[in-house]
């Protein structure tokens, strides 16, 4: 207690050096604890975004994503029925969405253009939460109320085939046996994944009319949706054990635009840690040099009295200590202010190359990375402070007694 | 107590070699008060600097109570913790810590008790006069104040020899009078040897022996004033 006393009274010798040594420690730990947070909502927004899109599991045949094909749904999963009401069974999981994964051609009756279509269940909208923005019209309607075949069109496919909700149009698709097939769809609305390219492709149908336009019984894959807070990776073994001939796949191993965020993020906050330190580093250096300066003969006299040279050390590093720790708390104490702000202040990013919407701009604090920060800025600080004091301590007694 | 057999010193300056000792012998009794003078450049705190082992790149050798030094300096540096105490011209007291915690630095570091701690240094305190600022930080204290604290500081832990370098250097007459009368009644009760480097003769009337240096030689050994 009496060190850090005499470490705090030291540190008010000079307050105004102290005051830019806080001050540049509080805004290193802001800037460190805001850009790592902002990396982290990132990560969790595009986690969510993947895990949302795939579903937290992808369960398909082995060949599902290694082979090409013969004809549609070869690969794709007979009986999925009964596999997916042994997998309701499992503890964890909220929903099994069962998939067709279908291409072909749409056509107004005028024109004609390439689709990619999803044969979903109705309730996967519902179950998804607001994944597609809806553009005109309405979502699908649940099978049970689907009086004519209804269907999803994308932003730009929409405007490409002149169609509006209430419009009918007619999509062409290869059958299973490699016939042509085609069914009239009544558009039920226009939505937008935020994609533009996406966008231009886009088609949701009920899995039913998918399976009528395919002439099957089959699905492609599909997807298993977790409670909040529950371990993938021990749910992926459940899941392997009961359903062993089917390929269970985690979402990170599809989301690769996470995998290359994520890569690329970390490599700018890396370098960006690293600049961040190196300042903190000479700051606190020339600050205690002076101040060890200052003190030679402060230090001379301790010696000679008989302090040992670790014993004066150790107070050296404790005044950096006492200032790493007063600026990381008024840098974390801003950083949460900040991320507060964001929280209610409804500021927008722009658009991330290749989409056509922005995202609201929030920082997580995350209290692991504000301790992690923390205490790299007082290893740095405490550091730099011994690597000074050891400057002045080499001194000889008798010269650093004259210093003036 | 402490004894020279043919100490010298060399300085380095560049390419040239100063001797600032040439081959001192002496010896110093238990309890003796000794007067190093001279004028400016003749040795006095070179061998002050030896005699308070805080210079240890000498030539000869240095006995301290019948022992050998070996110039190892973690064991010079216990030697001062534990025997040797030390009174500076520029008083050099820890500006953070308060006149108490000045005095009382020399028992933490010889790990005294902290209720035998307390009562030590309220006892010297109240011997220097200085009971009542016990609570006060150098900054506030005169000159001659500091002193006293600085002579409290130096004799707390009863050590065996006290350096003092120019004690009286920047104290008025009357505060240096009393600065050396309280080193001494002090010194004699516990039978302490000082070592003083001085020009000032005030000081030097109360020494028991009186050391004369020039060119780093001792010119003479006597109980008359030095000529500074």
């Amino acid at each position: 207690m009496r060190r850090l006393k005499h470490a705090l009274l030291n540190v008010q010798r000079n307050r105004r050096r102290s005051v830019m040594s806080v001050l540049i420690i509080a805004i290193a730990v802001l800037a460190l604890v805001s850009a790592g947070g902002f990396g982290l909502f990132t990560y969790q927004s595009l986690a969510e975004a993947a895990a949302r899109d795939t579903g937290h599991l992808t369960l398909s045949s082995q060949q599902y994503f290694t082979e090409q094909e013969d004809f549609p749904l070869q690969c794709g999963l007979a009986d999925w029925q009964q596999q997916r009401q042994a997998l309701m069974a499992i503890n964890g999981i909220k929903a099994v969405q069962p998939r067709i994964e279908f291409s072909g051609l749409i056509s107004n009756g005028d024109k004609s253009a390439i689709f990619i279509g999803q044969g979903v269940l109705a309730s996967e909208f519902t179950q998804k939460g607001p994944f597609l923005d809806v553009k005109a019209g309405q979502l699908l309607s649940p099978e049970e109320r689907q009086e004519q075949p209804q269907v999803l069109l994308g932003e730009e496919l929409a405007r490409n085939m002149k169609a509006k909700p209430g419009n009918w149009i007619t999509l062409l698709s290869t059958t299973t046996e490699g016939a042509l097939n085609a069914y009239d769809f009544m558009v039920q609305g226009i939505v937008s994944t935020g994609v533009p390219e996406m966008d231009k492709r886009l088609v949701y149908v009920s899995l039913d009319f998918s399976q009528a336009l395919l002439a099957t019984d089959k699905v492609s894959l599909m997807s298993v949706f977790a409670f909040a807070n529950q371990d993938i990776e021990q749910l992926k073994q459940q899941v392997e054990q009961q359903q062993a001939s089917l390929l269970v796949t985690p979402w990170w191993k599809q989301a690769f635009f996470y995998e290359a965020v994520k890569g690329l993020y970390n490599r700018i906050f890396g370098v960006m840690g690293i600049i961040m330190a190196l300042v903190v580093f000479v700051s606190l250096f020339n600050t205690l040099s002076m101040s060890v300066t200052e003190r030679t003969r402060e230090i001379g006299t301790l010696s000679a009295l008989g302090t040992a040279n670790s014993e004066q050390l150790i107070g050296f590093v404790l005044e950096a200590v006492v200032l790493a720790v007063i600026g990381s708390l008024i840098g974390l104490l801003l950083s949460g202010s900040v991320s507060l702000f964001l929280l209610f202040a409804d500021i927008q990013m722009p658009p991330p190359p290749g989409r056509s919407v922005g995202y609201p701009l929030h920082i997580t604090f995350s209290l692991f990375l504000a301790a992690i920060v923390s205490f790299g800025v007082v290893c740095i600080c405490a550091l730099a402070s011994a690597i000074a004091a050891n400057k002045g301590l080499k001194k000889p007694i008798t010269e650093a007694l004259i210093y003036v | 107590m402490l004894q020279f057999k043919q100490v010298s010193k060399y300085y380095q300056t560049g390419q040239i070699q100063q001797q600032a000792l040439k081959h001192i012998s002496e010896q110093i009794q238990t309890g003796e008060m000794i007067g190093l003078c001279g004028p400016s450049g003749s040795g006095k705190s070179t061998l002050l600097n030896i005699c308070g082992l805080l210079d240890l790149s000498y030539q000869g050798e240095l006995y301290f109570d019948g022992h050998k030094l070996d110039n190892d300096p973690q064991h010079c540096m216990i030697l001062r913790r534990q025997q040797l105490g030390f009174v500076f011209q520029r008083f050099n007291l820890v500006p953070v810590m308060s006149a108490f915690e000045n005095v009382e630095y020399p028992l933490m570091l010889n790990q005294v008790a902290i209720r035998e701690r307390k009562q030590r240094v309220m006892q010297i305190l109240d011997a220097v006069g200085m009971a009542e600022f016990a609570h006060s930080k150098p900054d506030r204290l005169s000159g001659g104040q500091q002193q006293r604290i600085a002579v409290a500081r130096a004799l707390v832990h009863k050590p065996r020899l006290v350096i003092a370098d120019e004690p009286t250097a920047s104290l008025d007459s009357h505060t240096a009078h009393q600065v050396v009368e309280l080193m001494k009644d002090i010194g004699k009760s516990h039978q302490t040897t000082f070592v003083i480097a001085t020009h000032d003769s005030r000081m030097s009337e109360h020494c028991s022996r009186l050391i004369q240096l020039q060119d780093g030689q001792i010119l003479a050994k006597e109980t008359a004033t030095c000529v500074a």
